[in-house]
């Protein structure tokens, strides 16, 4: 299969072939990995985001009891701190070198019930 | 009920479609790091959706630096049965002005990009069919 990319940053591209000659490996091989990589990277967000939300289950209560009204932050399966607002969650979240956290509001209450999606899954398609 | 006049402002036109023409909304999307969406972000408005911001699994993945625990993530009756929907935490910029929002996925299935009525219901919106343009008023 032959591929066209355009407006690839070129500076990136140079850099990646070097790599591809440094690892012996053809531009369309080092291609075929990268996109490997990227791919398993994101089955990863899911094992984090896995990780993260049964943190927060096994913290619920203590964080209900200690922290009613607050803002948590958990990221790489641990709480990394307790905020005020949600602009010292935001502030925190630019030092965390992560893929995904979550943020949650101790103490508010989930949407109960189901809401509406009227046109959910209907879309016109010509014959 | 006395009449009211609204000042158009910032109008855009509506998307091409097979039948009907799709108004749009023009709007900027950030992650709560801060970090702004890539590229130009027109958006089908959708009634019909209770929620806030649609966007596909992959558009997604840049809010998941915020996202609530999965107690939050929110239910939706669809024509076509259930669909649960993966809530982040994010900021909407519309008429140059910036307010907290939520951008959501479904957890199953790739997802589409739509504004529904929880952002609707903040802005003040014409749809002025018969030209077929969205435009924004104070």
């Amino acid at each position: 299969m032959i591929l066209v990319i355009k407006k690839i940053d070129e500076d990136k591209l140079r850099e990646f072939k070097a790599e591809a000659v440094r690892r012996g490996l053809t531009y369309s091989k080092a291609i075929e990995e990268a996109i490997d990589l990227w791919l398993s990277q994101r089955s990863n967000i899911r094992t984090e985001s896995q990780m993260n939300n049964l943190t927060y289950r096994k913290l619920k209560d203590k964080l209900i009891k200690k922290y009613f009204g607050k803002y948590v932050v958990i990221a790489n399966g641990e709480l990394i701190g307790v905020y005020n607002n949600i602009d010292e969650v935001s502030n925190k979240l630019k030092t965390l070198n992560v893929k995904h956290a979550i943020v949650a509001k101790i103490g508010e209450e989930p949407i109960k019930g189901e809401l509406t999606w009227l046109g959910g899954s209907m879309r016109l398609r010509t014959a | 009920m006395a009449g009211r006049i609204y000042e158009a402002k910032n109008c855009i036109k509506y998307g091409k479609s097979i039948l009907s023409d799709i108004p749009l909304l023009e709007l900027n999307l950030y992650n709560l790091k801060g970090e702004k969406f890539p590229g130009k972000l027109l958006i089908p408005i959708d009634t019909g959706f209770e929620g806030s911001i649609m966007l596909s699994n992959e558009d997604y993945e840049f809010f998941q630096i915020a996202e609530l625990p999965e107690e939050y993530w929110r239910t939706y009756r669809t024509l076509a049965g259930t669909v649960i929907m993966r809530v982040s935490y994010a900021i909407v910029e519309v008429n140059n002005i910036k307010f907290q929002t939520y951008v959501e996925t479904p957890r199953f299935g790739v997802g589409t990009r739509l504004i529904g009525r929880e952002v609707l219901n903040k802005l003040t919106i014409i749809l002025d069919g018969k030209n077929k343009l969205v435009c924004l008023a104070d």
